[in-house]
């Protein structure tokens, strides 16, 4: 697992858009992550990510 | 030979004992032991439950942001919630707790373990105020296209005193696993249980239980 820190998206309005971290700016997708700590604007997490097989 | 029966592979309570969760010198206590019927619940909002011996199925067979509890009989820092539960086309089903006594609308401040089929997500999560928020997910073992085939266990547990949520999954015989643990300091303690679902035909199904302390 990766540790890094990523910063709020989210309205939290609704379930639909939850309150969560912004991986966007990482590459591949994240499918597991586990929040560590939040100081309010940021979250830091242990992550895991998945690449797609090269062509 | 001499075979030796793994007796506890089904055995919820041996299992979270044998983590040293419950038992002990934890202190945790059942709080609430639904097995095989399930008790009426002190409150609901969104869609009822209707309860029949050992399942309580939501009442609505579209979406509807709906939670059905009970209130504990006094405030815990530390709470194990377990059920099991048919997703249907419920887009999340879960358990959770909440901070206070149960609400008379729709719920704030809590903890929520769920499996989150509209995500293709297993997820803790949680209300701060009424803002949801996701606190850990894993995309890796529950997707929507199984939440119509089979029967899940889902459980949670907290410590407010030491910022630890941790969710596990139960599916077809297998044991307990867990999924997801992370350490959120959003709530410290807990006054009520909420099982939370977005209808569509969502079923609990016994036991569900609650240990705390």
């Amino acid at each position: 697992m990766e540790i890094g820190t990523f910063p709020k998206i989210g309205t939290g309005e609704s379930q639909e858009d939850p309150i969560r971290p912004d991986f966007s700016s990482l590459d591949g997708t994240v499918v597991i992550w586990e929040q560590i700590s939040d100081n309010g604007t940021d979250i830091t997490v242990r992550y895991q990510r998945s690449f797609p097989e090269a062509e | 030979m001499t075979y030796f029966p793994y007796t506890d592979v089904q055995n919820t309570e041996a299992y979270f004992t044998s983590l040293g969760l419950i038992g002990g010198a934890t202190g945790m206590l059942p709080l609430i032991q639904a097995n095989p019927d399930i008790p009426a619940f002190d409150d609901f909002d969104g869609a009822d439950l209707t309860i029949t011996n050992s399942v309580a199925k939501s009442t609505s067979g579209s979406a509807v942001v709906a939670w059905s509890g009970w209130d504990l009989s006094a405030s815990k820092e530390k709470l194990l919630m377990t059920t099991y539960c048919h997703p249907s086309l419920s887009d999340w089903i879960g358990i959770g707790c909440h901070d206070g006594t149960l609400p008379t609308g729709v719920l704030e401040d809590s903890y929520m373990g769920l499996l989150y089929g509209q995500a293709t997500w297993t997820a803790l999560a949680k209300y701060t105020g009424t803002a949801w928020g996701v606190v850990g997910s894993d995309a890796t073992i529950f997707q929507d296209d199984v939440a119509t085939t089979g029967i899940w266990g889902i459980a949670m547990y907290v410590d407010g005193s030491s910022n630890v949520q941790k969710l596990f999954v139960k599916s077809g015989s297998a044991q307990w696993i867990q999924i997801l643990s992370t350490s959120d300091a959003t709530h410290s303690s807990f006054q009520s249980i909420v099982l939370f679902n977005r209808g569509d035909d969502a079923r609990y199904i016994s036991p569900i239980m609650v240990w705390g302390a």
